[in-house]
């Protein structure tokens, strides 16, 4: 009876009767991890390690250098996306208009191009010389349609029949925020923030274009100085790893535990 | 109550469901919309409540326009939707306290001594501190009754409010709101219920593929005048 429910359910699965899934999961994660090791040992003969590690200190500054820009940049993102998704939800057509185009140009952008940017003619133009700050606000516009769209998808929880309340009783448009509108939102909009921060964090490499001491710049700067260009990467890599993929599972956690 | 109203149109995506209907009476205090699922009843209600406008068309409804004055008109109203509306993040208490305390801008005080009156009227003591969905369907939909009858209101709107309801719990809430009828409130609504119909009611109205086909008091129920009304008594 059991088997057969299994079987049903769970047709090219192994079924759990066999192998516990857990069990499966540990495999599974064992042969990538081994697949990384076999990269990281043979991808070139007598690989030198050594050459970067021995530089711990700055590679611990520099792991602590992404995770605040990142953190920062994440603060100032859902702070624009949320703009830019209630320009997205005006009545007010031009401030609609603004936020489409807006939203439209950036996501054709290369991140890239974005920084190059902000950080020179945007800098000439506001007369700033800080690379990190303008860094950072090309990182958060960059990001910022991304989060308006996570806003908007997450804000369809609420449904039509909830605003028909809303209107009856006169809400004012931020009392409609402020008690019915985000406190629906938070829960799922959780798993969406934290795959933001993984990506914001994957695209904060990109600062070391303009020589901000975050991992990818550090770890080039150190396999420069030491000619250790492959085993640079691979601990690049790892560093970006070891922040990226326990957020990524507490995502799936999360999502898990406020899906209903 | 004087209700009036002119010319309404409705159409959704060029398909007319309320074809010019017009109305004049006087002198009522319950007034129930009955007919066939899909026949309007239920748009004319949402026109005559201010929650949607027609196309074309005016209402007054003891001379306050729920279109032009749609404002001051809805303060004085209260809503009973088919399914209960009530926000979902928030208990029943607080859905009411909401209202009351965030948006009317009653003291604090005052708002509890209104809950505390309508849960002991609507029997909802036990559930003031559970979500909608740890509730029952009859629990839920007495509750946004007592959220209509929160704002003191002189007329309330119901659009068939116990349609998502079992017998057992459509019995329970229509004993609710016969027990308003002393209340001194005027209704209009919708239902599919005749017994609650005959026994709330004093006007009727009877609705066919988005028209009226017959209006008046109670009587017409007992002699319909024309057949498609005979048939849908049959029924």
């Amino acid at each position: 009876m059991n088997r057969k429910k299994n079987n049903n359910e769970n047709r090219y699965a192994i079924p759990s009767f066999v192998v516990p899934n857990k069990i499966q999961y540990v495999f599974v994660i064992l042969i990538f991890t081994i697949l990384i090791g076999i990269a990281i040992i043979y991808t070139i003969p007598n690989p030198r390690y050594d050459l970067i590690l021995s530089n711990y200190p700055l590679l611990i500054e520099a792991f602590f250098t992404t995770i605040w820009i990142s953190l920062l940049t994440l603060i100032g993102t859902l702070i624009l996306g949320f703009v830019v998704f209630m320009m997205l939800r005006s009545s007010i057509v031009i401030i609609r208009a603004i936020a489409e185009v807006f939203s439209e140009i950036i996501m054709g952008t290369p991140l890239l191009v974005m920084i190059f940017l902000v950080v020179y003619p945007v800098g000439q133009l506001i007369d700033n010389k800080n690379k990190l700050f303008l860094g950072i606000i090309a990182m958060i516009l960059y990001n910022s349609p991304y989060v308006a769209n996570a806003y908007e998808s997450t804000a369809a929880v609420v449904g039509y029949d909830q605003y028909v309340v809303m209107n009856l009783y006169n809400f004012k448009w931020y009392q409609k925020y402020r008690y019915i509108i985000l406190p629906q939102m938070i829960k799922p909009f959780i798993p969406s923030l934290i795959n933001n921060l993984s990506s914001v964090i994957k695209g904060s490499a990109l600062l070391n274009i303009i020589s901000i001491s975050e991992i990818t710049y550090m770890t080039t700067v150190i396999s420069n100085k030491s000619y250790a260009f492959i085993e640079g990467y691979y601990i690049m890599w790892l560093m970006y790893l070891i922040i990226t993929i326990p957020l990524s599972l507490l995502a799936k956690y999360l999502g898990k535990k406020v899906s209903p | 109550m004087k209700l009036e109203f002119k010319n309404i149109t409705k159409k959704y995506n060029k398909e007319i469901i309320l074809n010019n209907l017009s109305l004049d009476i006087n002198n009522v205090s319950s007034i129930g919309i009955i007919g066939e699922s899909g026949c309007g009843k239920s748009t004319l209600l949402r026109q005559l409540a201010g929650i949607e406008d027609p196309e074309i068309g005016s209402i007054s409804i003891n001379g306050i326009s729920p279109i032009t004055q749609k404002k001051q008109f809805q303060e004085t109203i209260g809503y009973v939707f088919q399914k209960h509306n009530l926000f979902p993040h928030l208990t029943v208490g607080q859905n009411i306290l909401l209202i009351l305390e965030k948006i009317k801008k009653m003291d604090i005080q005052v708002a509890k001594d209104i809950l505390k009156k309508l849960l002991t009227q609507l029997h909802l003591e036990a559930v003031v501190d559970k979500l909608p969905s740890q509730v029952s369907g009859g629990q839920a939909q007495r509750a946004s009754i007592a959220r209509a009858l929160s704002t003191n209101p002189i007329l309330i709107f119901m659009d068939e409010p116990t349609a998502a309801l079992d017998p057992i719990l459509t019995k329970e809430v229509l004993k609710s709101i016969i027990d308003l009828k002393t209340s001194g409130i005027e209704f209009i609504f919708v239902t599919h219920e005749m017994e609650f119909l005959k026994q709330f009611a004093d006007y009727i109205i009877f609705m066919n593929k988005g028209n009226i086909i017959e209006s008046g008091p109670l009587d017409i129920l007992k002699n319909p005048k024309t057949d498609i009304l005979k048939k849908f008594l049959d029924k």
